[in-house]
C-alpha cells in the first residue's frame, strides 16, 4: 500500500496526483493529455506527442537529447498514445532511479523534472513551428509505424475488426490515425495542435516514489501560466448495438486464421459484466480456455476482454480455417451456458480469487499504479483495493447471469488465411 | 544426505542482498525479499531448452537425440496431473500460474499477493508429478500446431530465426523453441518421460523466489516437498560448429510494412564468468558505434535509412554468440554496409571514448530500476543462475572494466567477414 495518496488541483483543469511510497527505488512521472478522439486532431496530436518526447529546446536534435539520457543514469523518457474509451489520451513519462541510489550524490529529480517540463513547454521549435528536421524524422516514422501495423497479426485484426463494430464512433480511429492524416501534417498544423492539446485538454498528471514536493511546484509554475479552456471529458460512450448480426471477413497470406467476435450491452451493472467477463474467458481456468482450448484443442488461445467505457465484450482466438465454425459455435454456446447460469460457487469463487490478486498486485508496479488511478480519476470514482474487492464480493450468481443475457452478438470478423491448412 | 545451508550474497556497491539457500534434497533455493511490496514472483526452473537436444548420463555409453521441441513440449504436459488440470489447482489460490521455455531453460511460475505459500505447494507438487498418455499427448499436438502457426504468422520471430539459421550451421540455437509440425509429431509418451527424468532432476534445476516471501517458511515447505534425488551427472553436448556464418543473406516473403531487417556479427562464445564479461564488453561496443546517441544513428535516421525501431542486442549463451542489429529500412543492405564502414573506421580510429562513462552510468541505472520489479527480480536471479553467475556481478564487472576492454572486444567480435543479414519484405 502506498504511504500516501494526494490529489490536488495545480491549475484550471490540470490536476497533480502524488502517491508516496517509499518503497520503490524509482520515481516515475507522467503526464497525460486527455482530449476528445477526433479525425481531425487525432493524427496531429499523436505526432506532437512524439516530437516533446524526443527533444527539447536544449537538445534539439534526439541524438543530443538521448545522451543527455544516457548522461542521467539512463532515465526514461518517452511519449505514447493511446485510446480509453472515445479520447485520445497523450503520455509524456519520466522514469530515474532515486536521489539516494546515484553514485555521486547527483540529484536526478531536479533535473528530470526539469528535462520534461522543457519538452512540454519549450519544444525543439521556431517561430511557432517546430523544427523542421525534426519533425520530418518524427513523421516519416510515425508513418513507419502505422504501416507496421500488419506485422502484429493479432492487434491487426483488431484494428480491422474495430472498423466495423465502432462504425461511425470516434473509437473507430486508431490512436495515431491512418496514413493519409500524418502525411497531411505540416510543422505549423501540428505545432497549433500542439498549442491547443495544451489549452484544452485535461491534463492529469501522477508522480510515485519517495515523497518530493518540488516535483509539483515545478509543474504547478508552469501551468499556472497558461491561458486555459479545459473540454469536458466522459469516461464512459456506450457503442451502439446493431440491430443484426454484421459478419466481415477479409483475406490475408498468413498461416492461421483470427476470429474476433464482438458483443455488446447496454447494462450499467459494470461490475457484474467484468466478473462475467473473468469466468467466461479471462483466465487459463475460464470457460473459453477450458473448453475451446484444453477439451477442443482447437486453438493456443481463446480468451475475451471487456472494454467497460465501449461497453464491448470481445472474444479472440487463433485457428484452423476448418475450425473457424467450430469455433465460433463453442464460444456462442459458453456464453449460453453463462446466461443459463451453468456455472458453479466454486467458478464464482475461483474468478473472485484471480481478480483480488490482480487488484493486489497493482500497488508493486509503479506503471499499474499510475494507470489504474488514472481509469478511477476519469470515471469519477476513486476506489482503494478494499472497495473495489466488496463490490466484486457483492455481486451475485444471477447478476452475472443477467449481465451475460445482456450481451448481443455485434460483429464476428473473420481474418481468414489464404495459406491456411484445410484438414 | 546433506544438510541444508543458507549463504548470503550481497551487491558491495549498494548493500542490495539475498539469500542462497542450498537445500538438502539437492534443489538450490535463491530468496530475495522486497521490504514494502505485496506480490510474490515465484520461478522453478530447469536448465533444460530447446538447445538441448543431445545428452547422456553417467553411466551412458551413447548420447541420446531427440526430436526439436520436446522441451517446450514437456512444458505443456506437465500442466495436466493425473487427476486435475494445474490451472484449476492454482483458480484455488487466485495465483496467476504460467510457464514458458527458451533456448536454454524450461520455468514454471506464479504470480499472487497473497497466499504465496499454498500456491508454492501447487508449484513443487505438480512439476515434480509427470503424467503423460497417448491421449493427452495427442490432444496437446493441436494446441501446440497452432502455436507454431501463430508463431510462423509473426514477422520478428520468422526473421529471427532465418537470422539464426544463417549464422548457425549446426548448434542446435538454429531450431525453433517449439519445433515444427514435423518434429512434435514424432514425440510419444516414452520420449517425455525419457527427458522428465533426466532433466527433472532437483540437482539440474533452481527455486526462485522474489518479493514478499519468508526464507524459513520457503525451506519449510521443501523440506516437505521435494524429492532427494541423486545427481545423475547430466552432460549435454552441441554438435561441432565451424567459425563462420553459414550462409551471408536470407530473404522471405510476409505481410509487414516496411521491410525488416537483422544483421548477425558471429564470434566466439564463452562460458560462466567470462560470458557475462563478453556480454557487457559487446555491449558496450555496440552501444557506442549504433546507439541513438551515436553519429552512425543519426546520419542514417536523417537521410531516411532507418526510422526509431533501430535497436541492437547482444544474443549469446551456451554455445553461441552474436552481435545483432535489427529494424525497418527501405534498403537493409545498405544498412549493413554502414554499419560495416563504421566498424572498420572505429577499429582504426577508436571507438568513442567520451561515452565510455555515461553508458557505465545508464548501465547501472537500469539495473537499480529492474529492482523495482518482483517479477524481473525473480527473473535475474534464475537466469544469472543457470549463467553461472550472481545478479551483482555485472556491476563488479562494469567498475572493473576498462575503455581498452571495449575496444578489444570491437576487435575481436565484431568480424565485418563473418555476418550474416537476415530480411523480410511484403510482396
Amino acid at each position: 500500500m502506498p504511504e500516501s495518496v494526494l490529489r490536488e488541483r495545480i491549475a484550471d483543469g490540470v490536476y497533480f496526483t502524488t502517491i508516496c511510497d517509499s518503497k520503490f527505488k524509482t520515481s516515475h512521472i507522467s503526464v497525460r493529455f486527455v482530449m476528445r478522439l477526433d479525425e481531425k486532431s487525432v493524427s496531429k496530436n499523436a505526432l506532437s506527442i512524439n516530437i516533446l518526447s524526443s527533444a527539447n529546446s536544449n537538445y534539439p536534435t534526439q541524438a543530443a537529447f538521448s545522451r543527455k539520457l544516457s548522461a542521467l543514469y539512463g532515465s526514461i523518457l518517452s511519449g505514447d498514445v493511446s485510446k480509453l474509451g472515445d479520447n485520445q489520451v497523450m503520455t509524456l513519462s519520466a522514469k530515474f532511479i532515486g536521489d539516494k541510489y546515484t553514485l555521486n550524490g547527483e540529484a536526478l529529480s531536479n533535473d528530470m523534472t526539469q528535462l520534461l517540463c522543457d519538452c512540454i513547454f519549450s519544444p525543439a521549435s521556431l517561430n511557432d513551428e517546430f523544427d523542421s528536421a525534426l519533425f520530418a524524422q518524427r513523421k516519416q516514422n510515425l508513418i513507419d509505424d502505422i504501416e507496421a501495423e500488419i506485422n502484429d497479426k493479432q492487434s491487426y485484426a483488431v484494428i480491422c475488426a474495430n472498423r466495423t463494430i465502432f462504425r461511425n464512433e470516434p473509437y473507430i480511429l486508431t490512436p495515431s490515425g491512418t496514413k493519409e492524416l500524418v502525411e497531411e501534417c505540416s510543422t505549423k498544423s501540428v505545432y497549433e495542435a500542439y498549442k491547443n492539446m495544451l489549452r484544452t485538454a485535461r491534463v492529469e498528471i501522477s508522480y510515485i516514489g519517495e515523497c518530493a514536493d518540488d516535483v509539483k511546484a515545478l509543474f504547478g509554475d508552469a501551468f499556472e501560466k497558461l491561458d486555459r479552456a479545459p473540454m469536458d471529458i466522459a469516461y464512459y460512450s456506450l457503442s451502439s448495438i446493431k440491430s443484426a448480426t454484421e459478419n466481415v471477413c477479409d483475406r490475408i497470406d498468413v498461416n492461421q486464421s483470427k476470429l474476433y467476435m464482438a458483443f455488446k450491452s447496454e447494462s450499467e451493472d459494470r461490475y457484474a459484466l467484468a466478473y462475467m467477463n473473468v469466468i467466461f474467458g479471462a483466465t487459463p481456468f475460464s470457460k473459453l480456455f477450458m473448453n475451446v482450448r484444453e477439451k477442443m484443442s482447437l486453438c493456443y488461445y481463446c480468451s475475451s476482454s471487456y472494454n467497460e467505457a465501449k461497453g464491448a465484450l470481445c472474444v479472440a482466438s487463433g485457428v484452423d480455417n476448418t475450425n473457424i465454425k467450430k469455433a465460433e459455435d463453442e464460444i456462442i454456446n459458453q456464453l449460453e451456458d453463462m446466461k443459463n447460469g451453468n456455472f458453479s460457487d466454486e467458478d464464482m469463487e475461483n474468478s473472485y480469487k484471480s481478480i483480488v490478486n490482480s487488484l493486489g498486485m497493482v500497488d508493486d508496479y509503479a506503471g499499474s499504479l499510475s494507470q489504474t488511478y488514472f481509469k478511477r480519476i476519469l470515471k469519477n470514482d476513486i476506489t482503494d483495493f478494499e472497495q473495489e474487492c466488496e463490490r466484486y464480493r457483492s455481486v451475485t450468481k444471477q447478476r452475472i447471469m443477467d449481465a451475460a443475457a445482456s450481451l448481443k452478438l455485434d460483429t464476428v470478423y473473420v481474418m481468414e488465411a489464404s495459406n491456411g491448412s484445410n484438414n | 544426505m546433506a544438510a541444508t545451508t543458507k549463504t548470503i550474497i550481497k551487491c558491495p556497491k549498494t548493500g542490495q542482498y539475498y539469500t542462497k539457500i542450498s537445500h538438502k534434497s539437492g534443489l538450490d533455493i535463491l530468496v530475495w525479499k522486497m521490504d514494502g511490496f505485496q506480490s510474490t514472483e515465484v520461478l522453478f526452473g530447469t536448465k533444460y531448452g530447446s538447445i538441448n537436444t543431445m545428452f547422456r548420463k553417467s553411466g551412458d555409453k551413447e548420447y541420446t537425440v531427440v526430436p526439436e521441441g520436446i522441451a517446450h513440449f514437456l512444458e505443456h504436459k506437465l500442466f495436466e496431473n493425473e487427476d486435475t488440470d494445474v490451472f484449476e489447482l492454482y483458480a484455488k489460490t487466485g495465483a496467476s500460474g504460467n510457464a514458458y521455455t527458451t533456448f536454454d531453460k524450461t520455468c514454471y511460475l506464479f504470480s499472487c499477493s497473497d497466499n504465496w505459500e499454498a500456491s508454492l505447494e501447487i508449484l513443487l507438487s505438480f512439476v515434480q508429478s509427470p503424467y503423460f498418455t497417448k491421449e493427452t499427448v495427442d490432444k496437446e499436438q493441436g494446441i501446440i500446431g497452432q502455436e507454431i502457426q501463430m508463431t510462423n504468422d509473426n514477422p520478428y520471430w520468422v526473421l529471427f530465426f532465418n537470422l539464426l539459421k544463417a549464422v548457425y550451421h549446426n548448434h542446435p540455437v538454429r531450431i525453433d523453441v517449439a519445433g515444427t509440425v514435423d518434429s512434435i509429431a514424432q514425440i510419444d509418451a516414452d520420449l517425455l518421460y525419457k527427458c522428465y527424468y533426466t532433466f527433472y532432476n532437483l540437482h539440474n534445476m533452481v527455486l526462485s523466489l522474489a518479493g514478499n516471501v519468508d526464507e524459513d517458511k520457503v525451506i519449510e515447505i521443501c523440506d516437505k516437498l521435494c524429492k532427494p534425488c541423486e545427481n545423475e551427472g547430466l552432460e549435454t553436448v552441441f554438435p561441432d560448429e565451424p567459425e563462420k556464418v553459414k550462409d551471408e543473406y536470407v530473404e522471405a516473403i510476409l505481410p509487414v510494412g516496411t521491410p525488416i531487417f537483422n544483421i548477425g556479427f558471429k564470434s566466439a562464445d564463452v562460458t560462466g564468468r567470462e560470458l557475462l564479461k563478453a556480454e557487457l564488453e559487446a555491449w558496450f561496443a555496440i552501444s557506442m558505434l549504433a546507439d541513438s546517441s551515436s553519429p552512425l544513428y543519426k546520419s542514417l535516421l536523417s537521410e531516411g535509412y532507418i526510422n526509431n525501431s533501430f535497436y541492437t542486442e547482444i544474443f549469446c549463451g551456451d554455445g553461441y554468440f552474436v552481435s545483432i542489429f535489427g529494424g525497418e529500412s527501405k534498403d537493409p543492405m545498405y544498412v549493413q554496409n554502414r554499419i560495416c564502414e563504421e566498424i572498420e573506421k572505429a577499429k582504426m580510429h577508436g571507438l568513442d571514448e567520451s561515452r565510455f562513462e555515461e553508458l557505465k552510468k545508464s548501465l547501472y541505472g537500469s539495473k537499480i530500476r529492474n529492482w523495482d520489479n518482483v517479477e524481473a527480480v525473480a527473473n535475474s536471479l534464475i537466469n544469472s543462475y543457470f549463467a553461472k553467475v550472481t545478479p551483482f556481478d555485472d556491476i563488479s564487472l562494469i567498475s572493473e572494466m576498462t575503455f581498452d576492454d571495449v575496444q578489444k572486444c570491437l576487435l575481436e567480435r565484431f568480424d565485418t567477414d563473418n555476418k550474416a543479414i537476415s530480411v523480410i519484405k511484403s510482396n
